[in-house]
């Protein structure tokens, strides 16, 4: 490339008019005439001038400017103009795009060259600050992850870490996640959706759940990833209609509604960026509807959670991984011949090329291994006996309760009797409100009377047994910090009114997220209670406490395991200690005894819950199978038979989960990926 | 790194309006008219920096890396400085041992027979910006420049932007230039010539690496169809059964093949998409020595030419 001479020639300016085809020059040197110039527009880009005379004659200017091509900008400086400037080349040139057929220059680089060219120049500041701008808004490769900035309450361990980056770089997306109960699989599960959204490289996500776990996945992703997700038992998805699964962008499902027959065709005629599969130990059997859903599905991506890959075969797990990579492992035939031992289909051989296969598209975490401390967790029921008024009230409501329940009226609902039933079994002030707000509006007379009744004890009672035993174990604890659970707002507030002897800080849902590091901040700092509703403090860091007390029970057993969890987790150096306070001969005791007794749950590990009520198999939930078993009852007795039986297929399911824990463990030990 | 999101949002939009903090992490925006068009018409925007924020002000927008919100703030910022004329008026290069330097640096063409005056000369630069985008398995963006000296063609990559912004104080350099050889097209057309020529490696092995995995899973995937529709076929054999039935679901399989060996080739292939986004004259001395070489029986003028922000030397001809 020739350079040009370092020369530079300058005349006097007179006037000089420039637009898109011509440059009117008005040039002059001193004590001349102004000699115009009209320069039509060609594409040579050079000139050379070199004599002064040349100019000051005009002695082919013109046709030494005319070779000039676009010229644009002139370098003034004060009254003198260099002959030459910055030069835009053909406005219709064809910009040459180098070949090459996964490159692309895909921007049109006239407008910004055209901006240089008429020297319209953005500001220093806002040149430099769009730059900075910019590279906020870069997407970076996988080795650096972005999701982490998103999450919110959530604590990212390690081994989270490496497996988001071993499914994103290794397993390109479709990965079976096993790791053990507990190590959060679901976090994993909602990291990853977030890298792929947060590069644009995922827009549609469907979410395929048991039942039970529709509303709760959808809290996890609205919570921890501030993703909206519509779910498909919602209003606005049965009002769309078959469009519903194309309209809506991230669906969560259950398996068992998507493969519905009448479902299909909608369901597998919709793109999916993204499938998630959870407890995806249902999709084992290649036969299933549900598996031939999940295979047909037209997916990018595709994540099956599970923490029991193999029930009861081997061949469950080549089903699992056809659905990831089909032919991962060859054929059926070739699996069995390669990998199982024929006598027993339970004991894979050639366990390191097994190992090596399933380690491309698995990832199971053990808790053994992720260097992390689980302490344990000892339970203590702390059973105290109604004091009368207690007792009385508590009655009231039963009968109340089994008044009405079974006639599911519009004035009194069953879902205001299961209401009042557990605010009941939380504390007499609990109560109030409700009660207060039903005799307000339209009653019939009998249950007028019964509700008034109701209220004016309640609103008289301020003893309570249950309070007076937690006094007596805080005084025994000395000064030891202690998380205080209860489900009602206004057991809260009466709780507080009622320890305002002791150093107390209150958390609930109400509280702004600045109040709600405060509060937090003075636990950790002074305080030794921390009294916390249970919708106050998903996420929040607690392990520096490890003493919990239940003041009263929810009857759903996964809101138990999240208020143990807030201590209990990834972090907590000691053991945890739960003080479980309960009525004798109320509903709740019997569920506590179930709980306790029968399946242990305050000393599972988080996250096994989960399995265990998921092999109960109920459509229905939990809760309302125990409302309706109080509702429905005739009497104590009675209801007290139907909990046991309940109780004792929860045993049952416990039994059978801790033997599919075994045998995972037995056939899998550690896989890292890749 | 949410902290210095918010403070640069904060920085950027009280440049198109006016900020105040708005609590716990978020801000409210009162914005200039000519903004309003990028956010919708608005003429208020409440952001939240944390999702803990946007839980306190359910109105707020979140604002977080890789959100939607980021990427419009940013071709507003973009389109709002998206050229510039950068004087490197700070960066003070010095004459002396200018031959001496570029000699270290490159071999003169020829043998020398005449040394000039050392000089500083004015040079301008067209410094393009692009966007580029690796869009395969993954997606990697990063921004990357290339910049063109106009006089001579010569190009630079990956030039520290900080360094332009440490040296310019926003006053123009008057000063004796060279003339222009290049066209700002012509410019941009050896800029995407070498930034092609940057990239073409690192895409090449990602490429092959994909290729690769691409390869193994559609033959994975080959090989369990042909055994499903082997299997299938068996059926032909079977007593009571229906050739037609049986042809019907093996093309169903066969075109089920079909489509998951397209889908993995659409899944492994690589796109790498360069978009110009920002454009830079940036002008600075460079200290140079008049030259005339003898080639021969040839003898030519040439420039040796020392730039002190590239730290490289170069003899040019003339």
């Amino acid at each position: 490339m020739k350079p040009l001479l370092p020369v530079t020639h300058s005349i006097s300016l007179h006037q000089a008019t420039i637009d898109a085809d011509h440059i009117l020059l008005t040039l002059e040197l001193a004590g001349t005439l102004p000699v115009q110039f009209d320069l039509v527009l060609s594409d040579d880009s050079r000139i050379k001038v070199t004599r002064q005379e040349e100019i000051l004659s005009g002695k082919g200017l013109v046709k030494r400017l005319s070779r000039l091509g676009n010229l644009s900008q002139w370098v003034c400086q004060g009254d003198q103009v260099t002959a030459r400037g910055i030069i835009l080349g053909q406005r219709d040139a064809v910009i040459e795009k180098p070949a090459s057929g996964n490159l692309h220059f895909s921007a049109d680089p006239f407008p910004l060259l055209e901006c240089v060219w008429k020297g319209d120049f953005s500001p220093l500041e806002s040149f430099f600050l769009a730059r900075e701008v910019s590279d906020l808004s870069i997407k970076p490769g996988f080795d650096q992850l972005l999701s982490f900035q998103v999450a919110r309450g959530v604590t990212i361990y390690p081994h989270q870490v490496n497996t988001v980056k071993a499914v994103l770089q290794k397993m390109r997306g479709r990965a079976l996640l096993c790791d053990e109960v507990g190590l959060g699989k679901t976090v994993e599960a909602g990291l990853l959706t977030m890298e792929y959204i947060l590069r644009g490289m995922v827009k549609k996500v469907l979410i395929l759940t048991p039942p039970s776990l529709v509303h709760q996945w959808q809290d996890e992703m609205s919570q921890k990833f501030n993703q909206d997700f519509v779910t498909s038992d919602a209003d606005e998805f049965a009002a769309a209609g078959d469009a519903a699964w194309s309209r809506f962008p991230n669906i969560i499902a259950s398996v068992d509604l998507a493969k519905r027959a009448e479902r299909m065709p909608q369901v597998l005629g919709t793109r999916f960026d993204l499938v998630i599969v959870d407890e995806a130990h249902r999709l084992r059997h290649r036969n299933t509807a549900a598996w031939k859903l999940v295979n047909a599905l037209d997916k990018k991506y595709i994540l099956l959670l599970t923490a029991t890959p193999v029930q009861n075969d081997l061949d469950e797990l080549f089903n699992l991984i056809t659905l990831l990579r089909p032919g991962q492992l060859k054929t059926v035939t070739e699996f069995h011949k390669r990998f199982v031992n024929q006598s027993d289909h339970l004991k894979p051989r050639n366990v390191e090329q097994l190992t090596f296969q399933i380690s491309q598209v698995m990832v199971r975490n053990r808790r053994s291994s992720t260097g992390i401390i689980f302490t344990r967790r000892q339970a203590q029921v702390i059973s105290t006996e109604m004091i009368p008024e207690e007792e009385r009230l508590y009655r009231l409501v039963t009968k109340l309760v089994r008044d009405f329940y079974p006639q599911n009226q519009k004035l009194l609902s069953r879902l205001i009797l299961k209401t009042l039933q557990t605010e009941m079994g939380s504390s007499p002030a609990a109560i109030v409100p409700t009660t207060e707000s039903l005799l307000q509006g339209p009653l019939s007379s009998t249950q007028q009377i019964q509700v008034q009744e109701i209220a004016e004890l309640a609103k008289t009672l301020r003893q309570s047994a249950k309070l007076a035993a937690l006094r007596k174990a805080l005084a025994a604890l000395g000064g030891e910090k202690v998380v205080l659970f209860t489900h009602y707002f206004a057991t809260l507030q009466w709780l507080k009114e009622s320890l305002n002897d002791y150093p107390l800080v209150v958390y609930y849902g109400g509280l702004s997220a600045r109040e709600k590091d405060e509060a937090i901040e003075r636990f950790h700092q002074d305080a030794q209670i921390l009294l916390s509703t249970d919708s106050g403090g998903e996420g929040r860091n607690l392990q520096f406490c490890h003493i919990m007390f239940n003041f009263d029970l929810p009857w759903n057993p996964m809101r138990i395991e999240q208020r143990i969890g807030r201590l209990s987790r990834i972090g907590q150096q000691k053991d945890v200690f739960i003080f479980n306070l309960s009525n004798r001969g109320t509903v709740e005791d019997q569920i506590l005894e179930i709980l306790d007794r029968k399946i242990n749950l305050f000393e599972l590990v988080v996250g096994e819950l989960d399995l265990i009520l998921g092999r109960l198999g109920e459509e229905k939930d939990l809760e309302e199978t125990i409302m309706e078993m109080v509702g429905t009852s005739r009497n104590d007795v009675e209801m007290k038979q139907r909990l046991d039986q309940m109780g004792t297929q929860m045993q049952e399911a416990r039994e059978q989960y801790e033997k599919v824990k075994s045998l995972d463990d037995t056939l899998f030990g550690e896989v890292t990926g890749g | 790194m949410a902290e210095n999101l918010e403070s640069l949002a904060s920085r950027f939009f009280s440049t198109v309006g006016i900020v105040e903090a708005a609590g716990y992490h978020s801000i409210e925006v009162l914005l200039d008219e000519p903004a309003q068009a990028s956010f919708g018409g608005r003429e208020r925007l409440r952001l939240a920096f944390s999702p803990e924020a946007v839980h306190e002000h359910r109105d707020a927008e979140l604002v977080t890396y890789g959100s939607s919100f980021l990427d419009i703030m940013t071709e507003l910022a973009t389109a709002r400085g998206n050229t510039a004329h950068i004087y490197l008026n700070g960066l003070n290069p010095t004459i002396g041992r200018t031959l001496e330097k570029v000699r270290g640096q490159t071999r003169i063409p020829g043998h020398l027979i005449e040394v000039g005056e050392e000089q500083l000369l004015l040079f301008h630069h067209a410094l393009f910006l692009f966007k580029v985008s690796l869009i395969g398995e993954e997606r990697e963006e990063s921004f990357q420049n290339v910049m063109v000296d106009l006089h001579t063609g010569w190009t630079s990559s990956r030039i520290d932007e900080q360094s332009l912004r440490l040296y310019t104080s926003g006053d123009p350099i008057t000063r004796k230039e060279t003339n222009l050889l290049l066209s700002l097209v012509q410019a941009y057309q050896i800029a995407q010539e070498q930034l092609r020529a940057d990239m073409v490696t690192q895409v090449k092995t990602h490429e092959e690496d994909l290729k690769a995995a691409c390869k193994l899973e559609q033959k994975q995937v080959s090989e369990h169809y042909q055994t499903l529709i082997a299997r299938i076929e068996e059926g032909k054999t079977r007593k009571g059964s229906d050739p037609e039935r049986v042809d019907a679901r093996i093309r169903a399989t066969r075109a089920d093949q079909e489509f998951r060996l397209q889908d993995l080739e659409k899944r492994y292939r690589l796109v790498l998409e360069m978009n110009l986004t920002q454009l830079a004259l940036v002008s600075y001395l460079k200290a140079a020595v008049p030259l005339r070489l003898q080639q021969g029986k040839l003898i030519r003028p040439g420039i040796a030419i020392w730039d002190s922000l590239t730290r490289q030397g170069y003899i040019t001809e003339i």
